[in-house]
């Protein structure tokens, strides 16, 4: 019950399964093909997951597997983990079929989820730490919710790791507050410190890809033209 | 590729019958002929048509309800022509078109919760008043229904607590609802008290009008009594909590204005300063914060 007031647990579970109803039930409107409120035994209804779990605890219906765990899935999966579009087929994908994989009773999605985190968490790992802001774009239409998080904390870490090395400012504008400016006063660039690329990239030189150093140039310049 | 498909139904030459079609045998089968081109031209277009809503569904499928029916957002996706998953977008309509449209048992409060995580992180998004009464007023609709469905159970003289039939399942699927309901209402209502408290700590106990715009009249009372709680607190400890906690290595700091603060504001140790635009000043940490958290001032080091 740790997570009532979670909102990314409510969002997950707003997911819609097709369930085959057991028993019959009267007086609801979930049923579009019916023309009366009633719902037949045997009939295949869309119902959202907190529904369809419910339900099923107390034996009313029967869940089949969702279409986001199926074979083309798995296939996709096994062929190129890190290239699978995760997030059009259900951007709670890992949390998701944590909550499917008892109800179902299918017992490989487990190691679905498990294989293909650690695959997709190896590209994850190396883009987040070390791609420039406007190369993000690419990756992040595949990723599922929970590893955008990831993302987000190794990109803030990298942000706070710059800023520790420049020495910027220690306070900043409360982000509640909204950005009127532009981005770059999120970074805070020390504005007569110099900018020494080399003694920054040289920690990093096995890492950083081309990319990463077009866009510290860039942020260099254009902060000087936005100067006012 | 797909345009030149397209063109090829679209290219079909529609011959007008320049008599009336039932002079001659001749022409009466040019006609149906022609009719038949023209029906099949439309069977098509409409299927394209289909398919590129379909697309829009596809890439909209985010929980609103859509009007799938409107030419605008049919024209739109028809000159973008998104079409790749045919099954699978087949499959999202379906799911979509047949449970958006049916209002009740949750939708709506899945898109209060929504609103509240679409937001960017950190910010508030301003209370949405109408859609939280019509969660309310759905939920005040399931517990009549329930009630009606108990109604009934009890007049066919079955007894409620143990008996399994439809009318039961029914009244489950409505109790369910109105608990699902209520959970997202409790979480909209518990993460924005949050967001509110951290206010709190990190802009001080005046808040900036773009954030009161965004409150409604109950989190702005909340606000105002949590910030009186905390000054009670604060000043029976004698301490000013909402400072930094890191200890500063100079008391003092470099500061440059960015907005019109304006002048004759009393600092700390009773001195007033002109805080005019662009000037630099030498201020107290504790005095320099509270300008530098809201956006007004900005720190120079170096």
């Amino acid at each position: 019950m740790t997570k009532y007031y979670d909102i990314d647990d409510i969002i997950t579970e707003e997911e819609i399964v097709s369930v085959i109803f057991q028993k019959a039930a009267s007086g609801v409107g979930i049923d579009p093909s019916s023309e009366n409120d009633y719902i037949e035994t045997g009939s295949k209804v869309e119902l959202p997951f907190w529904l369809a779990h419910e339900l099923q605890l107390r034996q009313v219906v029967s869940i089949n597997i969702p279409s986001c765990f199926d074979q083309k899935t798995r296939l996709e999966i096994q062929a190129d983990c890190a290239s699978v579009d995760l997030r059009s087929r259900c951007p709670f994908f890992y949390e998701f079929g944590c909550k499917i994989a008892p109800v179902v009773g299918d017992r490989t999605i487990g190691f679905l989820l498990l294989s293909a985190f650690k695959n997709r968490y190896k590209e994850l790992l190396t883009k987040a730490h070390t791609a420039a802001f406007s190369a993000a774009t690419k990756i992040w239409s595949i990723l599922t919710n929970e590893e955008i998080n990831l993302y987000e904390a190794a990109q803030s870490s990298m942000a706070s790791f710059k800023k520790w090395r420049i020495g910027g400012p220690r306070f900043q504008k409360a982000p509640v507050l909204g950005r009127k400016r532009n981005q770059l006063n999120n970074y805070s660039l020390n504005l007569s410190g110099v900018f020494d690329k080399k003694e920054l990239l040289g920690f990093y030189e096995y890492l950083i890809s081309p990319l990463s150093l077009r866009g510290v140039t860039s942020i260099n310049s254009a902060y000087y033209f936005n100067y006012s | 590729m797909r345009e030149s498909r397209s063109t090829e139904f679209l290219a079909v030459d529609f011959e007008f019958p320049t008599k009336s079609p039932a002079t001659t045998e001749i022409q009466r089968s040019r006609f149906l002929h022609s009719s038949l081109r023209f029906l099949l031209l439309i069977f098509f277009f409409r299927i394209f048509l289909f398919k590129f809503s379909i697309a829009a569904i596809d890439s909209l499928h985010q929980g609103q309800a859509v009007p799938i029916c409107h030419p605008v957002l049919i024209g739109y996706f028809y000159a973008h022509n998104l079409l790749g998953q045919f099954s699978l977008s087949l499959k999202l309509f379906a799911k979509g078109c047949f449970f958006r449209n049916c209002k009740m048992y949750g939708r709506k409060a899945c898109q209060l919760v929504k609103e509240l995580a679409s937001g960017e992180k950190g910010q508030l998004t301003p209370f949405n008043s109408d859609l939280f009464e019509q969660v309310v007023a759905e939920c005040s609709q399931h517990h009549l229904e329930l009630q009606s469905l108990i109604r009934k159970m009890q007049e066919e003289g079955l007894d409620v607590q143990t008996t399994r039939n439809a009318e039961h399942h029914g009244a489950l699927i409505h109790h369910l609802s109105l608990v699902r309901n209520k959970r997202c209402l409790m979480a909209y209502v518990y993460n924005r008290a949050e967001a509110i408290q951290s206010l709190l700590w990190k802009i001080g106990h005046v808040l900036p009008q773009e954030i009161e715009e965004k409150l409604c009249h109950a989190e702005a009372e909340y606000f105002k009594k949590h910030s009186a709680a905390l000054k009670s607190y604060m000043s029976k400890v004698q301490l000013d909590l909402t400072v930094d906690m890191v200890p500063p290595k100079d008391p003092y700091i470099q500061v440059r204005v960015l907005d019109d603060i304006g002048d004759g504001i009393v600092l700390s140790d009773d001195k007033t300063a002109n805080f005019a635009r662009h000037s630099m000043h030498f201020l107290k940490r504790t005095d320099a914060e509270q300008f530098i958290s809201r956006g007004l001032m900005e720190e120079l080091t170096g």
